[in-house]
């Protein structure tokens, strides 16, 4: 990979399109620079924002060749949020999970904030999907600053929703066993599972697995109460 | 073997067409912006698709090939009515209609916003992004659904994406407001 780092690079990158070495170089650059991280941000929060602004016509509706159902406030607003906290910190490309798992800065962050925490997989690069259980175990084995278990949120969608399908998830035993912690919410997206349905694929859900309409508005509605956020 | 050999009998095409209609008509509406046309085009899409069944061969690419034909039904418009090669008006009429909270009213000035710069694209750029960023379309299958070369698609969505970002960057006041009423 060149030192020059195109915008159709990290297009490539937050479009999945990327293949899996040529992923993990960029994302080496990404943690080590942080305009660069600042640029991927960026353009991950455009396409979010995007999808925001034209949600699936009701069916009914749609059918009925009328109304668009209402935009639901939330992925508007998840759209803005993640703006600003992309503008204001960078948080969401640099608290990308690490290998190594969560650091003592994030979980001092975490901690800081009321110790609840929204980790965001949007990838079934199995890599990612075992870097990003291995960071689910350790956010639910830990404590806020009274001594309490963290709140921990698990929101798949896109690629990602793999993860937590019967017959898709190369990580089951392992989606299963985070059954233990109560502290943990694993939560699909619909609109993800719907999608895969279209394709043809049964979408049958592992145990535990609790459904959101959306993964945006998900993700909006914890960041509005606070959460901390962390994407896969 | 054709598609209705396939699935047996044309009922169950006609299933899977309607099952695609609000994918296809939210794609169509990106691309025109009046919800009227959006009607319009995927009507003559659906309505192509009903008498081309034959070509399609493999049932798992019906998804590319309806976009295909709805590209095609799009440009036909874009072709007869000179006036839609330049979009300034976007028809709004699919917003909330209860934006009297101010927290309504600010979501909805957002996907104003963004639908608004979207339609100020140019259309080969609108085509791009909305079949990757709303459909989650593959840039190979981009390829395929406008039949140009995915060089193209990446440089198309590569400029359209700086486009969005530079005229999006230009009000965050209003993100600003939000959150505060929001956090």
């Amino acid at each position: 990979m060149h030192n020059e780092i195109s915008d159709e690079i990290l297009n490539a990158y937050i479009d999945n399109e990327l293949d899996t070495a040529e992923r993990a170089r960029l994302l080496e650059r990404l943690t080590a620079d942080t305009t660069l991280g600042g640029r991927a941000c960026e353009l991950w929060q455009l396409k979010q924002m995007l999808r925001g602004a034209y949600p699936l016509p009701h069916e009914k509706s749609a059918l009925a060749g009328r109304r668009f159902a209402p935009p639901r406030w939330t992925q508007a607003l998840a759209a803005s949020l993640l703006l600003l906290l992309g503008a204001a910190s960078g948080w969401l490309v640099h608290e990308r999970v690490e290998s190594q798992g969560v650091s003592m800065r994030q979980l001092d962050a975490i901690r800081h904030d009321g110790g609840r925490v929204v980790l965001h997989l949007f990838s079934d690069e199995p890599a990612r999907m075992e870097a990003a259980l291995r960071m689910a175990e350790q956010l639910a084995q830990a404590q806020d600053q009274a001594g309490k278990p963290l709140r921990v949120e698990f929101v798949a969608n896109g690629p990602g929703l793999h993860l937590l399908r019967v017959g898709g998830s190369p990580y089951a035993d392992r989606v299963a066993h985070l059954k233990q912690y109560s502290n943990l919410r694993l939560v699909a997206c619909h609109e993800a599972m719907q999608r895969l349905q279209d394709r043809g694929l049964d979408v049958t859900l592992l145990p535990s697995v609790e459904i959101a309409p959306s993964a945006e508005g998900e993700l909006a509605a914890r960041l509005t109460q606070g959460w901390r956020y962390i994407q896969a | 073997m054709s598609l209705l050999s396939f699935f047996g009998r044309s009922r169950q095409f006609e299933n899977l067409l309607a099952e695609n209609r609000p994918r296809m008509w939210r794609l169509a509406y990106a691309w025109c912006h009046s919800r009227h046309l959006a009607d319009d085009i995927v009507q003559e899409a659906l309505a192509k698709a009903l008498r081309q069944h034959d070509q399609l061969r493999d049932p798992a690419a019906l998804r590319g090939w309806l976009y295909s034909i709805l590209f095609n039904c799009w440009h036909d418009q874009l072709r007869e009515r000179k006036d839609l090669t330049d979009i300034d008006a976007v028809d709004e009429a699919e917003l909330p209609d209860n934006a009297s909270p101010e927290t309504d009213y600010e979501q909805n000035e957002i996907v104003r916003r963004v639908r608004r710069e979207v339609a100020r694209l140019p259309a080969g750029q609108r085509e791009v992004i909305t079949l990757v960023d709303l459909e989650e379309c593959a840039y190979a299958e981009v390829a395929t659904i406008l039949d140009i070369p995915i060089g193209t698609v990446m440089s198309r969505l590569s400029r359209a994406r700086s486009a969005l970002r530079d005229k999006l960057r230009e009000q965050p006041a209003k993100s600003a407001t939000l959150y505060q009423l929001k956090a």
